[in-house]
Formats: structure tokens, sequence, C-alpha cells
């Protein structure tokens, strides 16, 4: 992590400490941290592992995938910047990355103030307004709202999160092999939000899950807390956004929406500023980040219901063009009529149109989901006219789109189209573009030879490699087929051993002989050694 | 089934396309807890493409992984994978690929015998198929070799196969008041995926001309570049049936005739192809007698009481020479202005002539033309004609300047 987020976070650390009333080896820790902190603790776990004959997942991910030089660079911004993306090779590379500079606009510096009232602006509903004005009026400490207006979170899972493939591993492979599984753990970190991303890179999920649990009981709002009234703060409701993001990632839809429930659409008084006027002062905005907002809104669509996700994203989205308007009409974000600089403004009028750009984003996969094909290409279309420097990317999404649905003219004119933007030499996307296809005219060979080409300007792209393996089944060819997805996985197991490809191999072996189940156990071994967690999916298919 | 060891086993995959897989989108912000982490993690994804990883549009294959279903007119391959479960070599493979359906068995593969397998080979075999049946199919695959010492050795397996109807097709017809027909054409989806229609075509029978009215005067399609279908839903097409000019007695027309097939062909996911033709629609045409009159000029609007004219086509479609005698009959609402009664000039056989009539609108709105009647004088026959045409009556004549 870079030095630039850490006086932020560690400001949120120390707003907490008063909240919660003590806890001071937290805030220490904190206000000490330092990126030198950070490069000692995985330096220290690289020497305790290197000790050991087997590698480890920590060590090889501080190894294969090491953190950008700038990480502050955001995400966000970059989706409505003008930045050519596809020469680049890391998503933090697109972003500006001047140092001197907070959110990553421009170079010059924002007040810190007016960074966060950008970034945490947000219009609650009329009820919540209502009630945060009231909250102001009174005198601090007086005002004290119905129960029903409070969000009261806990956490449900009664037990931590053990390890699935250690478990798998015992199962298939006996309790020896899995004796010798080495796993970055809850218990191997600091327990404050700086081990929580050391996990989280680490690709440890469920023990990160369990660290969110362990750090919410601090908050009042660990197991079974669920329903009792606790204060919130930029942290708690961090917190909850990595725990809760966490669990989508490792597919516990379930536990993810049933500990969500609780925080609604985020339009309780109590995820605001102004309802703790005596600790924020006049601050106004949303502690809920924009991104738990988003979160929440997907969910649905992850458990299955894509419908509700489609109203809440169109919600989320009408409030952003409702800031975008009020920023347009010379107001603040949210409408109220303060004074912000024109170059304040323009900055956080991209922000949000990029904010915008990605609830747009979400809204096309949800439809997609739903299989509301033409919503997704409209808004595909609509995306494509407004950012002009990310057509052609988005003109090759939407031509595969139409590939989804059997529409083959409409891809190819789409194709087409990216070709006249591009000119010069196809590049990868374009060639895979026309790869794709050809699959889908049954051409598997000449498929074939588009994914070589391909695979020719970038000879370990995993996805060219599985695409070519793919092309050469329906070719009758299934020895070449498996033998091109095992090379890709032994040169490089980390990034290889990936739910998608180990699907495609699992299929492939399941073909092939009557000893796929031994091939399968060989994969598990390799995600036992290289994998800190696996989706349950996977797993199961590995021990069929 | 067998329970005898063998020493190959053979198994089966239906190779239905692909599909495109795409990660989770989980992104945040710079600012949030994670940090770049999950953007990081995102980028990183194999299935992710560079600069649309929020879009789940990826580009990464990914197999079947369940089931899906097989509809008449879509194409079945399956893969046919034949391997050793020995270290002994195994000699003079044979494998044979029938398919049963409820009528016939077809040969799907004939594939030359494979002399020797050892034991980490495999026979690679891949089958197409249209199919072009309803109901139960059943794939009959048969593997006979001979073991080390030369004992021959067969086994078979068996796979089931349930075709489904993927179109349901509805057609309704609509005479004209001249020889046009107009043919319309329901397209439902009965499956449980959206399609997307290629083509939808007409192809007319020798008897007739065909045009197609489902395009804008731009030429653009009325449903859109996208045909989407979803399921259950039903696209309706609509084409004009012009009696083809080298057809002389229009009695060929009438009754039951052949006016052609339609033509579909519809793909759905990353471009599985179906296609299906129709069995030649029949159209009951109208009873053509030996004398028929039609409309041949009548105009859309006319002014109430202000004369206008129309013209009739008298066409003789009868061996002899014909004597009509010409009667007006009273209509609701428009007048005759001319002599009832009055005997025309003798056509002659396939001969086609053109009457003009001259009537005054006494009604404004929608009027039926009716109550010409005619009688051949020799048969002793009247023929009558109602509902020849409709016109709209108008009360002030600036409307018509202005209407087309």
């Amino acid at each position: 992590m870079s030095e630039k987020t850490t006086p932020l976070l560690s400001q949120y650390f120390e707003q907490n400490d008063r909240a919660v009333g003590g806890k001071p080896d937290l805030s220490l820790e904190l206000t000490k941290a330092s990126d030198k902190l950070n490069s000692l603790k995985l330096d220290e776990t690289i020497s305790t592992n290197e000790n050991k004959s087997e590698p480890t997942v920590c060590r090889l991910f501080s190894e294969n995938a090491p953190l950008p030089a700038d990480s502050t660079a955001a995400f966000f911004d970059l989706i409505g910047r003008g930045t050519n993306s596809s020469k680049n090779g890391l998503i933090s590379d697109l972003g500006v990355s001047t140092s001197a500079n907070d959110d990553g606009f421009s170079a010059r510096v924002a007040v810190g103030s007016e960074a966060e009232r950008r970034r945490d602006a947000w219009i609650p509903s009329d009820k919540t307004r209502q009630i945060l004005i009231n909250c102001a009026m009174s005198a601090p400490g007086t005002y004290f709202p119905e129960k029903e207006h409070l969000t009261t979170p806990g956490v449900f899972l009664e037990e931590e999160l053990g390890d699935n493939v250690g478990e798998a591993v015992a199962v298939c492979l006996g309790e020896a092999e899995a004796a010798e599984r080495r796993i970055i753990t809850a218990n191997d970190v600091t327990q404050d939000e700086r081990g929580l991303r050391e996990l989280v890179q680490a690709g440890a999920y469920r023990a990160a899950i369990n660290l969110t649990a362990r750090l919410l009981t601090i908050y009042g709002q660990g197991k079974g807390r669920n329903g009792h009234v606790s204060k919130h703060s930029p942290h708690s409701l961090q917190l909850w956004f990595t725990r809760i993001a966490l669990l989508v990632k490792t597919k516990a839809y379930i536990v993810a929406q049933a500990e969500s429930e609780i925080f609604g659409q985020l339009d309780k008084p109590d995820v605001f500023y102004q309802f703790y006027p005596e600790m924020y002062g006049d601050r106004p905005g949303s502690i809920a980040s924009f991104s738990f907002r988003l979160l929440l809104a997907e969910l649905p669509m992850h458990c299955g219901n894509s419908k509700e996700s489609l109203t809440k994203l169109f919600n989320l989205w009408s409030t952003v063009k409702q800031i975008i308007q009020n920023l347009n009409n010379g107001f603040c974000e949210d409408g109220n009529p303060m004074e912000i600089s024109e170059n304040d403004r323009s900055d956080s009028f991209r922000l949000w149109k990029g904010r915008e750009a990605r609830v747009m984003h979400s809204i096309i996969n949800c439809s997609i989901s739903l299989k509301h094909f033409e919503l997704a290409m409209d808004l595909l279309g609509q995306l494509c006219e407004r950012d002009k420097v990310h057509r052609h990317t988005l003109l090759s999404a939407l031509g595969r789109l139409h590939l989804q649905v059997g529409n083959i003219a409409g891809a190819e004119s789409c194709f087409n189209e990216v070709r006249v933007i591009r000119g010069g030499k196809l590049d990868i996307r374009e060639l895979v573009d026309r790869g794709l296809l050809s699959v889908a005219q049954s051409n598997f060979d000449e498929a074939y030879s588009n994914f070589q080409e391909a695979s020719c300007l970038e000879p370990n792209n995993l996805m060219i490699l599985n695409n070519m393996s793919v092309c050469l089944l329906y070719s009758g060819r299934l020895k070449e087929a498996i033998s091109i997805l095992e090379s890709a996985i032994s040169v490089n197991p980390p990034h290889a051993l990936h739910e998608s490809l180990l699907l495609n191999l699992c299929t492939l072996y399941d073909m092939e002989s009557s000893k796929g189940r031994m091939k399968k156990f060989a994969l598990l071994r390799q995600i036992s050694r290289y994998q800190a967690d696996a989706p349950t999916s996977i797993l199961e298919k590995l021990y069929g | 089934m067998e329970t005898e060891e063998h020493l190959l086993a053979l198994k089966v995959m239906r190779l239905t396309r692909p599909t495109l897989s795409s990660p989770l989108p989980l992104t945040c912000d710079s600012k949030d807890l994670p940090g770049n982490l999950f953007n990081n993690a995102l980028h990183q994804d194999l299935t992710s493409v560079q600069g649309s990883e929020t879009l789940c549009c990826g580009q990464f294959l990914l197999l079947p992984q369940s089931p899906v279903n097989i509809y008449l007119g879509e194409t079945f391959s399956s893969y046919i994978c034949v391997f050793s479960e020995t270290q002994q070599v195994v000699k003079s493979i044979y494998v044979k690929v029938d398919l049963q359906t409820s009528s016939q068995k077809l040969s799907l593969s004939s594939n030359p015998p494979t002399a020797e397998l050892a034991p980490d080979e495999t026979i690679n075999i891949i089958i197409h198929h249209e199919v072009k049946e309803i109901g139960t199919h059943i794939l009959v695959c048969e593997v006979s070799y001979n073991n080390a010492m030369g004992i021959p050795s067969t086994f078979r397996k068996f796979f089931k196969i349930q075709v489904l109807k993927p179109l349901d097709v509805k057609t309704k017809f609509y005479n004209a008041e001249n020889d046009d027909c107009y043919l319309e054409a329901q397209v439902q989806n009965i499956t449980t995926e959206p399609i997307c229609l290629e083509k939808v075509a007409l192809d007319a029978s020798q008897n007739y001309d065909v045009t197609s009215l489902n395009s804008t005067n731009e030429g653009e399609h009325i449903f859109g570049p996208t045909m989407l279908v979803h399921p259950q839903s039903i696209c309706q097409f609509l084409y004009c049936l012009t009696p083809n000019k080298t057809i002389k007695d229009s009695r060929n027309l009438s009754g039951p005739t052949n006016i052609g097939k339609l033509d579909i062909v519809w793909r759905s996911n990353l471009g599985e192809k179906g296609r299906l033709q129709t069995s030649q629609l029949q159209r009951m045409g109208p009873e053509y007698g030996d004398i028929r009159l039609l409309i041949h000029e009548l105009p859309n609007f006319v002014v109430l009481e202000e004369p206008f004219t129309f013209k009739c086509e008298l066409i003789n479609n009868c061996e002899r020479t014909v004597d009509l005698m010409l009667y007006f009959e009273n209509m609701e609402g428009i007048a005759w202005c001319g002599i009832s009664g009055r005997k025309l000039d003798p056509l002659s056989p396939h001969s086609v002539r053109i009457l003009e009539f001259k009537a005054v609108p006494l009604i404004p709105g929608l009027n039926t033309l009716s109550g010409i009647k005619l009688l051949d004088t020799f048969l002793k026959r009247t023929y009558t004609y109602n509902e020849l045409g409709q016109i709209f009556v108008v009360i002030d004549d600036q409307k018509i300047s202005k209407s087309p």
C-alpha cells in the first residue's frame, strides 16, 4: 500500500477509536503503519517460507502478483477517463500516477475535505433527509430516532470458515498431504486492516472473512449482534463492505445476503455523517462508500434474483444522474448551493461520470443475466456513443454480446467498426474476437488459426491457450486439447489454476479415459500448493 | 446392460456450443479498505477482457457444463472417444455409430477399422447430424475389437436424446379484392432460450410471385437489426402473393392451391444454428366461375353527393363467347348513375374487358360497393357481385386534396 492511503485510513481509525472508546493498540499500530512496515511483514513471511522446501501461497503471491507501483490509482476513475487502456498491462497503470493528487485526477493537490466531499456525496431519501435535519437541529446527543431507522448489523456466520482446499486434500489425498499444506490464516497477520489486506492479496479470502468478523466484534457488530444498536464509522462500514465483497467473491451468497439485508439500500440516517454532528461537525455525505452501495445493489443478482438487482441498480443510477445534474446546475453534488471551484467541479463531474459508467456496466451485466439482451445492447450502445476513447473496447464487447445471442451479422459489423477505428495491425483482442466469430460459424479450424496468431503475439496468454484447446476438442483432437491446458498450468500455476480453466480441463479429463479421477487429484494437489482458497464448485468437480 | 469386462471403454460428449465465461466484476475505489486489491484481482483474472473488465462479455471459451436441449432443425454433434482400459494392445477396432429415430435407423459414422490401439491412445470420432424428426432418438455406439489373443468382442452403448419442437408457425390467408393474396405468418419461439431469427423467407410456388412486406421504406427490417425473439414471443411476418402472369385461367387458383413454403433459419447461443422449412402452405382460393368481375380502379376517398367513377375488370374464363346483361340493384348509401338492364357487347373466350361505373355517394363514412348483377343470357345464370370494394365518403373536398 502506498503512503498516500495511509493517512486517510488512519484518520478513520482515530475517529473510530473515539466511537468505540478503547483499543489504543489498534490506532497505535495504524498511525505507525507505513509501507516499510508492510514490506517488512511480507519479508518475514518470505524468509520463514523459504526455510521450508514447499512453496506456500503467501510467498508465491508476493512474487507473482506484486502490487503495482501506484496503488492509489482509482479504478472507478479510469473508466470515465480518457486514457487508452489497451496497451497498459495493469489497471492501476491507467490512472494518473502523479503522487501529489488525492483522487488521481489532476496534478493539483486537492484539499482533503474537497476530495472527501466529492467522494462521499450522496442524496438520501426525503424521509432520511428529514431525520438528518432533525438531528442537526437538536442539541448534540439529545436526538434519538426510532430503532427502525437504525442500521443494526451483525455477523451471522457462527464459526470461522475453515480451509476448504485442505479439507478436500485430506479426503482425496490423505491427512499426510493435508498436513503439508501451509497457508496464511487470520492468525498469521496483524489483527487490523493491514493484516486484512495482506490476506486479500494472498487470495486467502476465507481467512480474510474470518478476520473481518473479529474486527467487527470490536465495533459491537460481531457474531450474534444483529439487531443490536451500534454506531457506524467509515472504518466499520469499510469492514462490512470488505466482508460482504469477500463473501460474494467466495460465492457464499446466502451468507452475504443474510448479513447485508439489514443495510437495506444504505439509506438509513445512521450511515450519513450528519447523523453524528458531535463527531463530524457539519461534514455532509455518506459514511458508506459508493462501492458498498453498488455491491449491495448487485447482490440479489448473485442470489438468482436479478430483477431485484435491476430495480436497485436503476435507483442507484438515478441518484448518480441527479448528482451529475446538480453539478451541471452549479450546485454541490447533493444539491447544496455551496460554492465550489471550477476545477473541483470538473473533477467531481469526471468522478461521477465514471461512477455512472460503472453503474451502467452493472446494469448491462444484470440484464445479460436476465437475458434482456436488448437492454444490454442498448446501454452498451449508449456507452459507445459517450466514451469515444474506449469506443473500440466497448464495441468489441457489444460484438461479443451479439455473438452470444447468435446474431452473427451484428457481431461482424461491430468487429468491422472496431477495425476501422483501430486501424493498423490486428491486436490480440481483435484476433480473439475474430476467432470467436469463426467459432459461432462452426469453423473451428479457422478459429484455431486466429487464436494461434494471437498467441504468437502473447505466448503466455492463458485465455488464448484455453480457446485453442477448446477448438482442438471440437476438431477431434482431445489429447492435444488436454496437453495445451496442462502445459499452461505447469508454466504459470498460480494464475492458471482458475475456476473456468479447471472446469474445461476436468471436462476433457472426463472424456479421455477412466483415469480422469487421478488426474483431477493431481490438479487438487496443485491447487493445494498454490492457492489459499478455491471455489467450492471446482473442488466438488475435482472430488468427482 | 452388459456386465462383461471389456478392454476398451467409450465416452460420449455432446458438442453443444461453448459459452463465454466472465469474471465476477467486483471493484472498489482506491480509497476503500481493500485499496486496489479487488481491481487488480479482477484485472488479472484470465476471463476478464482488458479495458472492459467490468462487463460480462468475456472472450474465454467455456466448454458446455450442463445439458442443453436439442431442437428439430438443429445439428446434433457429439464427440465419441474410445480408449483402452488395459495395458495390452487391442487390435482391429471398429466403431459404428447409428442414430435410431422413431421411423428409421441412420448410420452416422463408418470409420475404417483401427488396426491397433496402444494403452494410451484413443480413437476420436465426431459426428454431426441435422435432426429432422421430433421425439426420442437413440444414439447407438458399437465397438468391436480383437483382444491380444485375437478373440473378437463387441459392446454397445446407448444414449437417449429427446428432440423438441423449436418453433410454432401459424399462418392465415387474406384474399384481396384483386387476385392478390396476403399471407400472415406468426413465428413463435417455443424453446427456453432467446433465439435470433437469421432468415424468414417465403419460397413461393410457381403459381405466385411473392413480395415480402417486412421492411420499412428505408429497407430496414421492421423488427430492427436484431431479430431477437424471447421464449414464447411471437414475430409476425406479412407476404403478398400475386398470381403469376403466366396463369391464363384464374380458375386454376380456385380451391386448394399450394402457395409455397416458409424457410426459417435461426441461431441461439454462440451461433448454434437451426433451420426449418414448413410443409407446403395451402390456400383455399375463392370459387371462380365462368365469369369474374374484379375491381380495377377505385378511389379511396370520394366526396359526398358528387358522382365518382370506378373501373372493373370483366373476365371470361370459359371457352365460349358470353353474352351478358348488366343490372344494378339498390345499395345502401350509394345511388347508381347509369342504365340498369343494359346488354353488354359479346365477350370472347378468355378475354378481359374494362367496365366503367358511375355512382353518387349519399352517406358519409365507409361504404361498400355492391349490387352489380350480370345475367348470362345463354345459360340463364345470374352472377351477383356484393362487397366488391369499399370507399370512404368525406364531406369536405379540401380533405381529399390533403389525403394521398
